[in-house]
């Protein structure tokens, strides 16, 4: 595509080409260095809290073990490493979106991800995006979003991070990161595993954990290229294939494996010409599972689905800070499986997004239509703004409607399947206080959620079970973030604290909804005594309700991990890590009767060069 | 196996033969234990994989409710997803499909007697029938060739044999000298009644029915079989049909097909010389001499009617919650009027009823 071209689309959409052209380093720095702008740009009124890659190294491979001690956000979890779920302000597991990249990841079958088959050792960065989104992250971004991000850097050079270690139940893991840059050129290789016996024992009973074992191995390549000094192209490639038994239960033994392969390639190519930047992007995705009920036995039932999509992004920046972005995008999506025959959509989507810094005040609008015979597609748009009141107090203002569209299940499931479904739509607004001080800072947020039209499995008359779109749920709470740092004694420490409190009352029943507690807390720190850190993780989690009627329900618990790294050698750059995990023993579940594990411990050896 | 129980339950069934070959007979039971003497059981699956099946009582007086009983006699859990119940002289054989045994019970007291746990996968109904116990079980669900009735000795609760059946055997009924054993078909589809004979334990016919054969009942020496027809989401949708098989030959005499494919009945009941079925909600009474049915009244209350019996003109309905978490209910209507009489907090997942008198 030409200048000229790009020329013609903005005399088309505004008419207003009399501004001074002004070349901005800056925000041309964010887009070749980010693989998602949009998560720094458009998100006013909203918080974003980045998880960066040292603490995503320090941490267990698996996205749940990160996140449940580092975010507000709930985890439901059927064992160690098995099937997990996400409620972030107390919304349902196919409520939150998963991005990789700028893309969302969700399953095309069960609209949701499986937070314990994300390896988080291969990305830079992992940013939690509390509240809606669905205008730029599509379906889900309901409750928010949690971004999976690998950044690029031109610093000509190069570094590589290698951990291995080993822990309890046999568990294994190794992960090797390696960035090389030229002025020029950026290329990100990572690749990680982890492999478990994963043979805890219940505690409490004289049982352990049969059937869980899993490994997985996740890829990681990225690379960007400058082709001249206007245009750049960029690669993301990642792959990810995990095999797990899948654990029985307390009462029920399982003999059931489960196998996944995941493969999202990212192409992207970015010009930057004056005001204006264009962006095409075109990405492929591909979900492949098999599900084996007897793993010794060849039957087993599968789904995959291939996503693509090419998406053409033009902003406009008719003054510094004064953007317009136009993007339309056209995803076609075909799923075949076991239940599922031959099912196809499109979906072809135009939004656009303003986005507005002044001095004090920072706003934003964005408005999304989606074309499609799939579904009928509500129009989306989100509107906030922050403004800084002072050095130390920032107001945050958001309001959205989002949705989640009804999953390849939900439509074409041989056995029940519903044509007629509506997305679930979700019309919600926050206000959120940023507090800094010298040494502190905090966000807290009160947010409100009117969600309609969820869709739910229910049984009919005849006993046939078909999602219909039921009930309307109102979540609201108060979300808190902060953080803390200083130096004791010369040597620093950090501590850092989430809260959530979270009501999701079903509007029919007046009940809360089932696995959502009402209180999360995580608190955690670290302290740094020159070669030697100390840290500690902790969490607690509020009781949760297991069914509608509220009648039942699971007990909170509490956890603690320690932890302690000394570096023993400065080139290369050597460390040895010991971990202690649940040091308190606790027995706890988050599902019923699917026990997790209690104290256990891992080792790593960190190598830097 | 429990050997305590074991024993007892040994010394129960001599005692029961009438001791008639052993010096050392067993104690009687003590009367004043038969808590259960009279009144109504309602089975609760529980939540598939939660271990919290248990079994609720009704008193005969319809006054009072005790939950849990299994537990409160017994000091366990049932066990992971309870499918049925078969009352047999002063047994209570429950069989629990995801945990793979059966409990066998005193139905009076319900004190534990033996736990079946071998030789069984994915059971699903029982019966008794000539001193041995027959257990319907679907083997792995996604294998279509290994299910089976496995036979146990109700003498010692002792296996006694494995028969080979087609795929997805349910309900068990036993006439005389036979076993019928209605296949709806488990994970798939199957449209027959495998025969049984109980002298020899070998099948002796496979007859063609309709699709998902869900419920028998016996009138004098006709077997009437009905069959829900394959639902909406099957390649074909089937009308249900209800087809009446000569138990002494094993023949088709006659059949019914319903008239409209999205016509899928259950449930056929006998109360008297009346017959029952019902369609979605509704209960209908079939008129064997037109062989037509005629629609009663509709049932609103229940989520759906995932346990339903007639008995002594009243209707009674076990249904869950819709979402299937959290305690369900039990209603009971007049089978007259259709009128709601009676109603109870049932556990998690009652899906059947089961009466003591």
């Amino acid at each position: 595509m030409n200048r000229n071209l790009f020329h013609l689309i903005l005399i088309f959409f505004c008419g207003c080409l009399g501004v001074e052209a002004q070349n901005d380093s800056i925000n041309w720095l964010e887009e070749v260095r980010l693989s998602d702008v949009k998560l720094k740009q458009n998100s006013e009124g909203q918080f974003v809290k980045e998880l960066g890659d040292s603490l995503i190294q320090q941490n267990e491979p698996l996205l749940t073990s990160l996140l449940k001690f580092n975010s507000p956000f709930f985890f439901r979890e059927n064992g160690y490493g098995m099937v997990s779920s996400a409620s972030v302000r107390g919304t349902g597991a196919a409520q939150t979106a998963v991005v990789w990249n700028g893309i969302n990841i969700n399953s095309q079958f069960t609209g949701q991800t499986d937070f314990n088959t994300i390896n988080t050792q291969v990305f830079d960065n992992i940013s939690l995006r509390p509240g809606g989104g669905s205008v730029v992250y599509g379906s889900g971004a309901i409750g928010g979003t949690i971004h999976l991000n690998n950044d690029f850097s031109f610093e000509d050079g190069s570094n590589n991070d290698l951990q291995i270690g080993n822990g309890s139940f046999e568990t294994y893991q190794a992960a090797y990161n390696g960035n090389f840059s030229s002025e020029k050129t950026s290329l990100n290789i990572g690749v990680s595993g982890i492999s478990s016996e994963n043979d805890y024992k219940y505690l409490g009973t004289d049982k352990q954990n049969e059937n869980g074992d899993f490994y997985n191995i996740s890829l990681n390549a990225s690379l960007a290229r400058w082709l001249n000094d206007a245009n750049i192209i960029k690669f993301y490639s990642n792959y990810y294939q995990g095999d797990r038994g899948f654990s029985g239960t307390l009462n029920l033994p399982s003999n059931s494996k489960y196998e996944d392969r995941n493969s999202r390639n990212l192409l992207e190519w970015k010009s930057f010409t004056a005001n204006l930047t264009s962006s095409l992007k075109l990405a492929w995705i591909k979900e492949e599972f098999k599900y084996f009920e007897n793993r010794d036995s060849e039957n087993f039932s599968f789904g995959e689905a291939e996503t693509g999509i090419i998406k053409y992004d033009l902003g406009y920046e008719f003054l510094p800070g004064m953007k317009l972005n136009l993007i339309a995008d056209y995803n076609i999506i075909r799923g075949d499986g076991s239940g599922i025959d031959n099912a196809e959509r499109k979906i072809g989507g135009f939004s656009a997004l303003w986005n507005h810094d002044l001095e004090k005040l920072t706003y934003e609008f964005s408005l999304r239509q989606e074309i499609t015979d799939n579904y009928n597609p509500p129009l989306l748009f989100s509107a906030g703004g922050n403004y800084r009141f002072s050095e130390n107090y920032l107001l945050r203002i958001n309001t959205s409607r989002n949705f989640r569209i009804p999953t390849f299940n939900d439509l074409f499931w041989q056995s029940g399947g519903n044509k007629e479904l509506d997305p679930e739509t979700s019309l919600q607004g926050e206000i959120g206080n940023e507090i800094r001080l010298q040494k502190f800072q905090i966000n807290l947020t009160a947010y409100f959620m009117d969600i309609d039209n969820l869709i739910r499995w229910v049984p009919q008359e005849n006993g046939t079970w078909r999602p219909v779109n039921t009930s309307n749920v109102h979540n609201y709470g108060l979300e808190l973030f902060t953080n803390w740092s200083g130096a004791i004694g010369g040597n620093i420490l950090s501590l850092s604290g989430n809260y959530a409190f979270t009501k999701s009352i079903d509007q029919e029943t007046k009940k809360q909804l089932i696995y959502t507690p009402q209180h999360k807390i995580t608190f955690s720190g670290a302290y740094e005594l020159d070669s030697l850190v100390f840290s500690f993780q902790s969490l607690y989690n509020g009781s949760i309700y297991t069914s509608s009627d509220n009648n039942y329900e699971l007990d909170s618990y509490k956890l603690v991990n320690l932890g302690a790294e000394y570096a023993f050698a400065k080139s290369p750059e050597t460390s040895l890590r010991l971990q202690l995990h649940n040091i308190f023993n606790e027995e706890y579940q988050s599902m019923p009767s699917r026990i997790m594990p209690g104290r256990s411990f891992n080792t790593s050896l960190i190598i830097k060069f | 196996m429990n050997y305590k129980h074991l024993l007892l339950l040994l010394s129960l069934v001599f005692f029961f033969n009438s001791c008639d070959d052993d010096t050392d007979c067993c104690p009687p039971l003590p009367e004043e234990e038969a808590e259960f003497e009279s009144g109504i059981f309602v089975l609760n699956e529980g939540n598939f994989g939660s271990g919290n099946a248990s079994v609720s009582f009704i008193d005969k007086d319809m006054e009072q409710m005790e939950s849990k009983v299994f537990m409160n006699i017994n000091g366990s859990e049932l066990g992971d997803t309870a499918q049925s119940i078969e009352l047999y002289e002063d047994f209570a054989i429950i069989v629990v499909n995801v945990s793979n045994k059966i409990e066998v019970v005193n139905r009076y007291t319900f004190e534990s007697l033996a736990t079946i746990d071998t030789e069984l996968m994915n059971p699903r109904y029982a019966e008794v029938t000539g001193n041995k116990i027959y257990v319907s079980n679907w083997g792995d669900g996604m294998d279509p060739d290994d299910d089976f009735v496995a036979v146990f000795d109700l003498a010692d609760f002792s296996f006694i044999k494995s028969i080979s059946v087609a795929e997805g055997p349910e309900k068990v009924l036993a006439v005389n000298e036979k076993l019928f054993v209605a296949h709806t078909g488990g994970f798939s589809f199957n449209n027959i009644v495998s025969v049984i004979n109980t002298g020899n334990n070998e099948v002796e016919d496979e007859i063609e029915v309709g699709d998902l054969p869900n419920s028998m009942v016996v009138d004098g020496s006709n077997l009437w079989v009905l069959s829900g027809g394959k639902p909406s989401y099957a390649e074909t949708e089937t009308a249900g049909k209800l087809s009446n098989i000569d138990v002494s030959n094993n023949q088709v005499v006659e059949e019914f097909d319903f008239p409209d494919s999205s016509m899928h009945p259950n449930n056929l009941s006998l109360e008297g010389s009346d017959v029952y079925l019902t369609i979605g909600k509704t209960v209908y009474s079939y008129n064997m001499s037109t062989m037509q049915p005629s629609s009663e009244f509709k049932l609103e209350e229940p989520a759906l009617l995932y346990g339903f019996e007639i008995h002594n003109g009243k209707i009674y309905v076990a249904s869950p919650n819709a979402d299937f978490t959290g305690d369900g209910m039990l209603y009971v209507y007049n089978l007259s009027d259709g009128n709601l009489t009676d109603q109870f907090s049932a556990g998690i997942n009652p899906n059947g009823i089961y009466f003591n008198d």
